[in-house]
């Protein structure tokens, strides 16, 4: 039994050295912005998931979109690894040692929404990651939207916002930006308004992105700049859809394999309300 | 007809392109530049079109990375004019005169300021790191109980009574600043009713520790409870019966919250074969599992039976929690616990030990009555200053267990009884000083032990040198033990670019005195000493002085690490009775090197060579030998270390496909052992007897694990974990040298199928014993079936079935065990009902079987009868 524990947490340890701790970096960004995503999870009773934070930020000529509780992770991460170097582990003691201390971890945030933009301004580009966890595919579009807009002009925040319309993803897409803010950056994949967009919603009201917080002025940030790496798979429109509907309907998460029969039961109703991961179509 | 179609296409042509003037004078392109004053070119400017006295913005385009734009502009009876702006530069107004004209702006640098942003205010109150909450703004008349009202909090999650405050699990959960259940709040949470909660705050970055404050500042939260009117009382009740014999059970929880202390108070009482003895288990500690000394003779229970399967109890336990506040910066916390349980196991066991001449057949009726009786106490004292934090811990422990068998052993009626009291005092210290910005903590711990276990085994025969083997009706064993341990410990690490290092110095001591004896009769009035060879008298005393060093070399893909642990053990080893006496300064090496490379991002390919020159624990061999329960001359302690040396070569592998969710991990390990220790058995007509003699035993191997693992496969998860060791040794059996190779293969399979309300899973596993000496090997089948079926929200079943198959070419065994659950839960009740019904194909006994090449057994292990079990739970 000893043994055992011991071989997980070694694994436990390498996965999570593998995964996260070498790949975050200190860069000073641009902006940051903070959204809450709201999407529908009941479509007959119209009943919304509680909101999820997201953060905008941007560095040079690109901008990331990602769940605000991965930026806070890899921030606390980056922080605990640069006091706390990791042992070679070589024992069930050196092993337990270094567990003592990962106990002095603060606590991570839960991340309910993996959803990863990767915005290339120079290239006019965005690439999207599946939103899965261990997952490394994803799929490259142009950020070329054809924007219209409208009359409409209402506040929010504060701020004077236009509004314009867009087509996306099998969606129509209604956006308030304002050129209050001289970003034509927005949540998600959106961006080429003439102005920041604090607020996004699709015509059926399934998908709400919508500001919480501004912040301007250069100033340091931890994040993991590789969204995706040379093993990642490039998919087509269809293929990441379908990638996604396959694993909502079917979820896998890992070290979920011992839970119980009532554990696997509800990890799969969580996935069913999972309209979140259906935001892309084809 | 068709001159006729010739006529209208020539109408459309002609009027398109009359038309076209007219389109091109309406929609016209404005082409323009923007620059930076200083001849650049500004990228990514917003140039927006907007009509004179128009809010509204008719066009826009977003510069190119020469500064260029173009515009589409329309028919305008107003001004029009466009608003360039741009994050680096101050916003420009054109009015546009002349379309066609190709427009240069000039921009002027200019740091940006964000407007005023108007956030939606919350309601609560903050003050510092802490956020106020007002039960009654945010309770609602249907919450039952402060769980419902917290996960209205905007932040707060709570999953399966886990709380969470912005994804962060909280670090504390005091009630009116005191923490008494350290984690266990779901106590509280589940069962405080929000009236008596005046609000809560949330306390962000919480550091405990006063002395580390603004030094240490954690990225975590805690929440604090304040009572309306200083005091809450609340509690739990559960209730179960069942036939047939007679089942009960039943548990009270009563807790009570005030401002200055706070109480929980617990009982339970039960005979269905519950553990609530478990509770006391104290999770932050690792939990160890020591055989007795001395024991009485029992049966060999499965790990995977469930204890209610075939315990037969009576148990009792009380406990209860007591917090103070002491002073500002005081508090005390006081726990025990007391239990007196009174268990008995019905079975047989059935031995043959062999050779090629000889056979033993060995018949035990095992009918095993064991009465441990337990209380422990922990103290604590914590100050809690801004310059200085102490914390103090002392826990007793005092534990008296009594055994009773009256077993029928080759139909002669054995009386064995067993009385063991166990002390334990151990204590541990935290300190942490500050002197302005720096905090120096210094950790510690001691633990202390007395032993006393008295085995009497009637009747026995036992072997005296110059005598001839005897039967005594009357045979006592003493087993006396006392040790006191402390250990102190620091830690560093260092990291410089690519290289990573650690230290490690810690040193400890640790001090046995172990006293044994026999004492016999030929009646059973008066007992007369065995003699010196039946007396031990030992003191081993090992000081340890501990440094590791670690290192950790990455590069790119390559990682390579040494392990460099070192230590000196100064062991001393002193025989009161033989007056012989050991002291050896013992060098003790771990060395490892390893190497790992990154094939992928989710494959890791890695080797390493570990050498190991080591001893083992000697206090460990002084206690075999001294349990004269079978026939047998008595064995003595050997007074040499086992001082090993191994090498151990390893490759692993760990890999994830991500195209098909396939986990895989495979491990493979060469080991090469050798000893200074050699196991000899002998067997004669007299009995059989083992013990460690002084002999090179080289024990060497090959352990080779892997694991597949397909978590969902369209409703359908799968693990597959086979593994397989080979290793040979050495052993002396009836003075002749065996070279012993053992083999065993296991192949593990868990498959779950999901469907939309219920589960069903099977769980097949496999085992393949093999021993050179052996004839034949062994087969061993286990077969799970287990089905869930959620009927609604509050209503589940659980049915579940195992077959246990044991196969040699002469012997098979089976076992079946089928169990049913019906649970239902009552919201508004607040309650919930449990009915199972166990072992419905009535089984009487489990059956095991092992074997060795001079040995077969057989366990019958008596299970409780079919059992109906009903059960409530009722919060108050």
């Amino acid at each position: 039994m000893t043994k055992y524990v011991y071989f997980t947490a070694i694994l436990l340890l390498t996965i999570h050295n593998l995964w996260s701790q070498n790949r975050i970096k200190e860069d000073t960004i641009e902006y940051k912005i903070k959204y809450d995503f709201i999407y529908m999870n009941d479509t007959i009773d119209k009943v919304y998931a509680s909101p999820v934070s997201f953060t905008l930020f941007r560095i040079r000529h690109f901008s990331r979109f990602l769940s605000s509780a991965i930026c806070y992770n890899d921030s606390i991460f980056k922080h605990f690894y640069d006091k706390h170097p990791e042992p070679v582990f070589s024992s069930a003691e050196v092993v337990q040692k270094y567990m003592e201390k990962r106990a002095l971890l603060p606590p991570m945030k839960g991340i309910r929404s993996e959803i990863n933009i990767n915005k290339d301004f120079n290239k006019g580009l965005f690439q999207s990651k599946i939103p899965l966890t261990f997952v490394n595919k994803y799929m490259e579009e142009s950020l070329v939207q054809n924007w219209s807009l409208t009359d409409e002009v209402d506040t929010i925040m504060g701020l004077v916002c236009s509004k314009a319309t867009t087509k996306y993803g099998g969606r129509k897409y209604l956006a308030w930006f304002t050129p209050e803010i001289p970003v034509m950056d927005g949540p998600y994949v959106f961006a080429g308004l003439p102005g920041l967009i604090v607020r996004i919603k699709d015509d059926q009201d399934f998908y709400i992105f919508e500001a919480t917080e501004i912040q301007f002025g250069r100033q340091s940030m931890f994040y993991d700049p590789e969204i995706i790496n040379k093993y990642y798979q490039k998919l087509d429109r269809k293929t990441f859809v379908e990638d996604i509907k396959k694993f909502k309907n079917s979820p896998y998460v890992l070290g979920r394999l011992n839970s119980t029969a009532e554990e696997k039961l509800a990890l799969k109703k969580r996935f069913l309300s999972r309209m979140d991961l259906l935001i892309e179509k084809y | 007809m068709l001159i006729r179609f010739k006529y209208l296409l020539l109408l459309i042509i002609w009027c398109l392109v009359c038309t076209l003037p007219l389109i091109s004078q309406e929609m016209q392109m404005f082409r323009g530049k923007i620059m930076d004053g200083k001849n650049m070119p500004v990228a990514g400017a917003n140039v927006m079109l907007y009509e004179e006295n128009k809010s509204h913005m008719m066009a826009f385009a977003i510069t190119d990375n020469d500064g260029g734009f173009t515009l589409k502009i329309g028919h305008s009876e107003n001004l029009i004019y466009i608003l360039v702006t741009h994050l680096s530069f101050s916003s420009k107004k054109y009015y546009i005169t002349d379309i066609k004209k190709m427009t240069v702006i000039d921009l002027e640098p200019q740091e940006y300021r964000l407007p005023d942003v108007v956030i939606k205010p919350k309601k609560y109150e903050r003050s510092g790191d802490t956020l106020s909450y007002y039960f009654n703004d945010i309770k609602k008349t249907s919450d039952k109980n402060i769980e419902q009202v917290l996960s209205r909090i905007p932040g707060i999650t709570i999953e399966q009574g886990q709380i969470r405050y912005m994804g962060l699990s909280i670090s504390k959960f005091y009630i009116e600043g005191l923490d008494m259940l350290e984690g266990r709040y779901q106590i509280a949470t589940k069962n405080i009713h929000p009236d008596a909660v005046k609000s809560v705050d949330i306390l962000e970055h919480h550091q405990p520790i006063k002395a580390l404050d603004s030094i240490i500042k954690p990225d975590n939260a805690a929440i604090n409870l304040r009572l309306k009117n200083g005091i809450a009382m609340t509690g739990s009740a559960v209730v179960g019966t069942g036939a047939n014999p007679l089942l009960y059970n039943g548990s009270a929880h009563l807790f009570g919250f005030l401002k200055k202390f706070q109480f929980v108070a617990f009982g339970a009482v039960n005979n269905i074969g519950a553990h609530n003895n478990d509770l006391f288990q104290n999770k932050y500690d690792q939990f160890q599992f020591q055989l007795p000394p001395l024991s009485i003779s029992g049966i060999g229970v499965p790990l995977f039976l469930d204890p209610m399967i075939y315990a037969k109890n009576n148990e009792k336990v009380v406990g209860a929690n007591y917090l103070r506040k002491i002073g500002a910066n005081g508090q005390m916390k006081l726990h025990f616990g007391l239990t007196d349980d009174h268990q008995t196991i019905f079975g047989s066991n059935r031995f043959m030990i062999f050779d090629q001449n000889a056979t033993i057949v060995r018949n035990e009726d095992i009918v095993n009555t064991y009465q441990p009786r337990s209380f422990h106490q922990d103290l604590m004292y914590e100050h809690n200053a801004k310059k200085v934090y102490l914390k103090a811990t002392l826990r007793a422990k005092f534990e008296n267990k009594k055994g009773i068998a009256g077993n029928i052993i080759n139909s002669l009626s054995t009386h064995e009884n067993v009385e063991s009291k166990n002390q334990e005092v151990t204590g541990n210290f935290v300190s942490v000083f500050r002197h302005k910005n720096k905090a120096y903590q210094i950790n510690g711990d001691f633990k202390y032990v007395l032993q006393n276990h008295i085995l009497g085994v009637t009747p026995n025969r036992i072997s005296i040198e110059n005598f001839l083997l005897s039967d005594y009706p009357v045979v006592r064993q003493n087993y006396d033990m006392t040790s006191y341990t402390y250990k102190m410990y620091a830690d560093f690490h260092y990291k410089k670019n690519n290289l990573q290092r650690s230290y490690q110095w810690k040193i400890s001591q640790d001090v046995y005195r172990i006293n044994t004896g026999l004492k016999l009769s030929n009646d059973s009035t008066k007992l007369v000493d065995a003699g010196i060879n039946f007396t031990n008298d030992y003191v081993q005393n090992n000081r340890v002085i501990f440094f590791d060093q670690s290192y950790v070399l990455t590069f790119d893909k390559h990682t390579y690490k040494i392990y460099l642990p070192g230590s000196i053990h100064f062991f001393s080893l002193e025989d009161h009775i033989r007056e012989k006496k050991i002291n050896q300064s013992i060098p003790v090496f771990k060395l490892y090197t390893g190497y790992s490379y990154k094939i992928k991002s989710s494959a890791v390919l890695g080797a390493g060579y570990t050498f190991r020159k080591d001893y083992d624990n000697v206090f460990t061999r002084y206690n075999e030998g001294y349990i004269l329960r079978t026939p047998s001359n008595l064995a003595q302690g050997n007074p040499n270390l086992n001082q090993y040396t191994e090498h151990i070569f390893s490759v692993d592998y760990r890999g994830y496909e991500p195209e098909s969710n396939l986990e895989i991990q495979l491990s493979s390990e060469y080991f090469y052992t050798i000893n200074s220790l050699i196991s000899r058995a002998d067997f004669t007509a007299n009995g059989a007897n083992q013990q460690l003699i002084s002999g090179s035993n080289i024990v060497k191997g090959i352990r080779t694990k892997m694991q597949f693992s397909l978590p969902f496969i369209t409703d359908m998860s799968l693990k597959f974990k086979p593994s397989h060791t080979i290793s040979t040794s050495t052993q002396i059996y009836n003075n002749i040298y065996l070279n012993i190779t053992n083999q065993s293969v296991n192949l593990d399979l868990t498959l779950d199928y999901i469907l939309s309300n219920s589960v069903l899973s099977l769980k097949p596993s496999y085992v393949y014993i093999l021993n050179n000496l052996n004839k034949n090997g062994l087969h061993q089948y286990d077969i799970g079936l287990g089905y869930y079926y959620k009927i609604k929200e509050d209503i589940s079943l659980k049915l579940s079935y195992n077959q246990y198959i044991i196969t040699t070419i002469e012997k098979k065994i089976l076992n079946e065990m089928v169990s049913f659950e019906y649970n239902q839960k009552f919201n508004k009740f607040k309650g919930e009902l449990i009915i199972r019904w166990s072992n419905i194909t009535n089984n009487p006994h489990f059956i095991s079987f092992t074997q060795n090449f001079n040995l077969d057994n057989f366990s019958y292990l008596a299970i409780r009868p079919s059992q109906l079990y009903i059960q409530i739970n009722k919060k108050f």
